[in-house]
C-alpha cells in the first residue's frame, strides 16, 4: 500500500508548554512535550507512534492536526505549511484531517443523538442538511457496522466498542485523507479491540486513508502499522519500516519491546528490566535523554544529543552507538531468570 | 473428597472443622454466588464460581471488563459493598494456628471481628489504581505502620529494640559510670524475650516504624528511610504501587491479591513490579492471586489460570496448558483476538458481539450467543463443571482444542 509520496512532512517540530507560577503568573519553566521531531508520513501508510505515558505522543498528534499551536518547526501537508493557513482557509483545510480520541465516552456529547454527533461536521461545513444529511449519516454508520435504528439514540445506549465506531464514523464524515488515531482501543476489551482494529484496516483500504496510529500497546501498533516510531521524552529515538520486535537498534526500544508481556508462556522472563522511571520533561537529562537509564551509557551520551541516523533500509536510530551495541534481548530469553530487580 | 464436602454444605457452622483440604491447598472457593441489587434489577455478578489456590502458586483470574474478576476478589475478603450481597457458597481458607496445626476457616461464616483479623493480615489486597489508594493526607510510613501496629504483636520487637539500644550505648561509651546498671538491665530484658511485657503505645509506634522501613526495603524502595516521611503525591506511579505492595506485605500475609495492580503502569514499570511480585512470593512464601485482563501478564507471571466470562469460571487449568491447548471456545477466541508480536496477520480473528448485561444473563451457557459452536443444548442448560483432562476444568458443552471431535 505504501507509496513513497509524502503526505505530511514534519520538520523540527517543537511544542513547549509554559509553566507559570507566583503572584504574577511568571513563567517558571517549560514542559518540553515534543522537542525537535522530524519525520514524514507517506500517503496510504500507517505510521505507528509508541511510547510510555508522558513521552509526547498525543501532543505530537494534536500539534500535527494544528489543534494546539506549535512552538517551532514546520508541518507541511501536501506541500503547504499548515501554520500559514488562517481563517476560512483553515476550516477548508481541516476537512483533510480527522481524529479519533482515546476515550469514546468523553469525546461524544452525552446530550446529542448519534445522528447529530456524526452529522455535525457535515452541517457545519455546509455539505448537507435535512433529509440528505440523515442519509449521509446513515451511510457512514453502516460503513462502521451500525444500523438505521441506532440513528436517534444517545451515546449512553452504546457499548464502548460501538461508541468508538461512532467516533470513527464522525472522523470519516468529511472524507479526510489523514486520520490521527489517538489510543483508539486502549479503553476497550480484547475481543472488542479486535473488531475495531479490523474495521480500521478495512476502512483504510476502502478510502485510501493515511493513519497516524498512536498507542502505548506495542503489539497493537505492530499489527496496524507499516512503519513504527518510538518516542521517549519528547524525541523520536527510533523509526523503522521493519519489525520493531525483531530489529530494534536503540537500547530504549529494545528494552520497551522486551518488557511487553507476551501471551505465550514459553517466552516468559525475557524482559530486560529498565531501572527507574521516565524523568520529568521539565528538566530532561542532558545529551541523550535516555542515558540515565541506559546500561550502555558512556560519557559522550551525557554531553552530546544523538541525531537520527539512517542505519540502512530506512531504519533511523538516534543513538551514538547504534549498531555497535549487543542489545542481546533475544539471547536473554533464557538467561534473564538471573536478572536482579532493581529500582 | 468433593462428595464428602458437598454433603456438609447444608449443615451448620461447626462442620468446617470436619472438612479436610489437601495440606497444600490454601484457599478453596466453591459455589460462590454474588448478586447486586440495583434499581434496574438484580445483577447476577457471580454464579457458582469455583477454583482453588495451592500453596506457592500464582493464580491468575483473567477476563474482560465486567466479568466478575474484581467481585471475586472482594468476595474473598468479604468487601462487597451494598447493594451487593454474597448469596451462597464457601470460601475455605486453610490457616496455621498458634500450635502449628492446620485449621480451616470458612470466610463466609466468620464474624466481622474475625474477618478484620484476616484482612490485611492473612489475606492482603493491592488495588488497581495507585493514584487513588494511598490516603493523600497521611505520610506513606504512617499508613504502613498503622497496618503493622494493628495486626502484629510488636512486644518482642520493642524489647529487642531496647536491648539493641542499650548494647549500643555500652559499645560507644564502655567507661560510663552506670555500666553495671546497663548490663543488668540487658540481662533482665533478655530473660523476658520469651514472654515479653505489653509495650506502651509510643514504643509500639517506634517498633512499627522500624518494620515499615524493613518492608519498604523488601519491595526495593530506593531510600526507604526518607520515603516513610513522604506523602503519596511525592512519589511516582511505580513507587506508589511499590508502597501499596509494601503495605499489603507488611504483615506477611499468606495470600496476596493483586487486583489489576499493574494496569495503570507503563510497560517498563509494569515489568519491574511483576518481577518484584514473583521474587517476593518466593522470599515470603506467600501465594498470589493476580487479577488482570492482560493475557500477556498471565503468561509472564502465573502458574494457574481461571478464565472468567460473565460471572462464570469457564476454564481453569495451569498456564502452559491454557496457552497450548485452550479448550473453551471463549478462551481460544480471546487468544486469537490478540495481535501477536511473533507474526503479522492481515485480519485478527474476532469474537462477535459484546459482553452480556448480567441483569438478564443468557440462559444456559452464558457464552452461547457469541459462540460459533453453540447448539440448542447451550441455550437450555448450563454446562456442568467437569475435569476434562487432569487438572483442566471447563464448563462447556462443546469443548474444542485437543478435545475436538470427542463424542458427547
Amino acid at each position: 500500500m505504501t507509496s513513497s509520496e509524502e503526505l505530511i512532512q514534519v520538520r523540527n517540530l517543537k511544542k513547549y508548554f509554559q509553566l507559570t507560577g507566583g503572584v504574577f503568573r511568571k513563567v517558571m519553566g517549560y514542559v518540553r512535550a515534543v522537542d525537535d521531531v522530524t519525520f514524514d508520513i507517506y500517503r496510504g501508510e500507517t505510521l505507528g507512534l509508541v511510547g510510555e505515558s508522558g513521552c509526547g505522543k498525543t501532543t505530537c498528534g494534536r500539534t500535527i492536526m494544528h489543534l494546539i499551536p506549535k512552538t517551532a518547526g514546520e508541518i507541511i501537508f501536501e506541500g503547504k505549511d499548515v501554520s500559514e493557513i488562517k481563517g476560512g482557509d483553515l476550516r477548508e483545510f481541516r476537512k483533510n484531517m480527522g481524529i479519533v480520541f482515546q476515550d469514546p465516552m468523553a469525546s461524544l456529547d452525552p446530550r446529542i443523538t448519534i445522528k447529530n454527533a456524526v452529522g455535525e461536521p457535515l452541517l457545519v461545513n455546509g455539505i448537507a442538511k435535512g433529509f440528505r444529511l440523515r442519509n449521509m449519516v446513515l451511510e457512514l454508520l453502516q460503513k462502521v457496522g451500525l444500523s438505521e435504528d441506532h440513528l436517534n439514540r444517545f451515546p449512553h445506549e452504546f457499548s464502548g466498542g460501538q461508541r468508538q465506531r461512532i467516533c470513527i464514523a464522525r472522523a470519516l464524515a468529511l472524507n479526510p485523507k489523514f486520520i490521527v488515531m489517538d489510543e483508539p482501543t486502549s479503553s476497550t476489551d480484547v475481543s472488542v479491540q479486535a473488531q475495531t482494529l479490523n474495521l480500521m484496516k478495512d476502512l483504510q483500504k476502502e478510502f485510501n486513508l493515511t493513519y497516524l496510529f498512536i498507542s502505548h500497546n506495542l503489539s497493537v501498533v505492530k499489527h496496524m502499522s507499516d512503519r513504527v516510531a518510538v518516542m521517549y521524552l519528547g524525541k523520536i529515538v527510533e523509526m523503522t519500516p521493519g519489525d520493531i520486535f525483531e530489529d530494534a537498534m536503540h537500547p530504549y526500544s529494545a528494552a520497551l519491546v522486551s518488557a511487553v508481556p507476551v501471551p505465550d508462556p514459553s517466552l516468559r522472563g525475557r524482559a530486560h528490566i529498565l531501572a527507574g522511571e521516565v524523568p520529568s520533561p521539565i528538566n530532561p537529562p542532558s545529551g541523550c535523554r535516555f542515558h540515565p537509564r541506559c546500561r550502555f551509557a558512556k560519557e559522550r551520551c551525557m554531553e552530546e544529543i544523538p541525531e537520527l541516523r539512517d542505519m540502512g533500509g530506512g531504519q533511523l536510530v538516534a543513538c551514538h552507538f547504534a549498531g555497535e551495541l549487543d542489545l542481546g534481548y533475544k539471547e536473554e530469553l533464557d538467561a534473564s531468570s538471573t536478572l536482579a530487580v532493581e529500582a | 473428597m468433593n462428595d464428602m464436602v458437598a454433603s456438609q454444605d447444608d449443615t451448620s457452622i461447626e462442620t468446617t472443622n470436619d472438612i479436610r483440604l489437601d495440606s497444600d491447598t490454601l484457599l478453596l472457593v466453591r459455589g460462590l454466588k454474588t448478586n447486586f441489587y440495583t434499581y434496574e434489577g438484580v445483577v447476577k455478578a457471580l454464579d457458582n464460581v469455583q477454583f482453588e489456590l495451592k500453596r506457592g502458586d500464582t493464580l491468575a483470574i483473567v477476563g474482560e471488563t465486567g466479568c466478575g474478576k474484581s467481585v471475586t476478589a472482594k468476595s474473598i475478603l468479604r468487601l462487597v459493598d451494598s447493594p451487593g450481597r454474597i448469596e451462597e457458597g464457601q470460601i475455605l481458607f486453610q490457616d496455621v494456628n498458634e500450635e502449628g496445626e492446620n485449621v480451616i476457616i470458612d470466610l463466609l461464616q466468620s464474624t466481622e471481628d474475625e474477618m478484620r483479623k484476616i484482612r490485611g493480615n492473612k489475606i492482603a489486597i493491592v488495588f488497581q489504581d495507585p493514584a487513588t489508594y494511598p490516603n493523600p493526607v497521611f505520610r506513606i510510613g504512617d499508613q504502613i505502620a498503622e497496618v503493622i501496629a494493628l495486626h502484629q504483636d510488636l512486644s518482642r520487637d520493642v524489647l529487642e529494640m531496647k536491648i539493641a539500644r542499650l548494647e549500643d550505648a555500652l559499645r560507644t561509651n564502655p567507661d560510663a559510670e552506670n555500666v553495671e546498671e546497663i548490663t543488668t538491665r540487658i540481662e533482665e530484658y533478655k530473660s523476658q524475650l520469651d514472654s515479653p511485657p505489653p509495650p506502651t503505645d509510643k514504643e509500639k509506634k517506634e517498633a512499627a516504624k522500624k518494620r515499615t522501613v524493613e518492608t519498604l526495603k523488601l519491595v526495593r524502595m530506593p531510600s526507604a528511610e526518607q520515603t516513610i516521611n513522604q506523602y503519596p503525591h511525592e512519589l511516582s506511579g511505580g513507587m506508589r504501587q511499590r508502597a501499596l505492595i509494601a503495605m499489603a506485605l507488611s504483615c506477611n500475609p499468606r495470600i496476596l491479591i493483586a487486583d489489576e495492580a499493574t494496569t495503570a503502569l507503563d510497560v517498563t514499570v509494569q515489568a519491574q513490579v511483576l518481577k518484584l511480585l514473583n521474587v517476593l512470593k518466593t522470599e515470603l512464601d506467600a501465594s498470589i492471586i493476580i487479577i488482570t485482563h492482560d493475557l500477556g501478564v498471565v503468561a509472564e507471571t502465573c502458574t494457574r489460570v481461571a478464565v472468567m466470562y460473565a460471572g462464570v469460571v469457564v476454564e481453569y487449568t495451569n498456564t502452559d496448558e491454557l496457552f497450548s491447548d485452550p479448550i473453551h471456545p471463549y478462551t481460544s477466541g480471546l487468544l486469537r483476538a490478540i495481535p501477536k508480536i511473533t507474526e503479522k496477520v492481515e485480519h485478527l480473528l474476532q469474537i462477535t458481539g459484546t459482553v452480556p448485561n448480567l441483569i438478564h444473563p443468557p440462559s444456559g451457557c452464558r457464552f452461547h450467543p457469541r459462540c460459533e459452536f453453540a447448539t440448542e443444548i447451550c441455550a437450555q442448560q448450563r454446562p456442568p463443571r467437569e475435569e476434562i483432562k487432569p487438572a483442566h476444568w471447563i464448563e462447556c458443552h462443546h469443548p474444542q482444542g485437543s478435545m475436538k471431535g470427542r463424542k458427547r
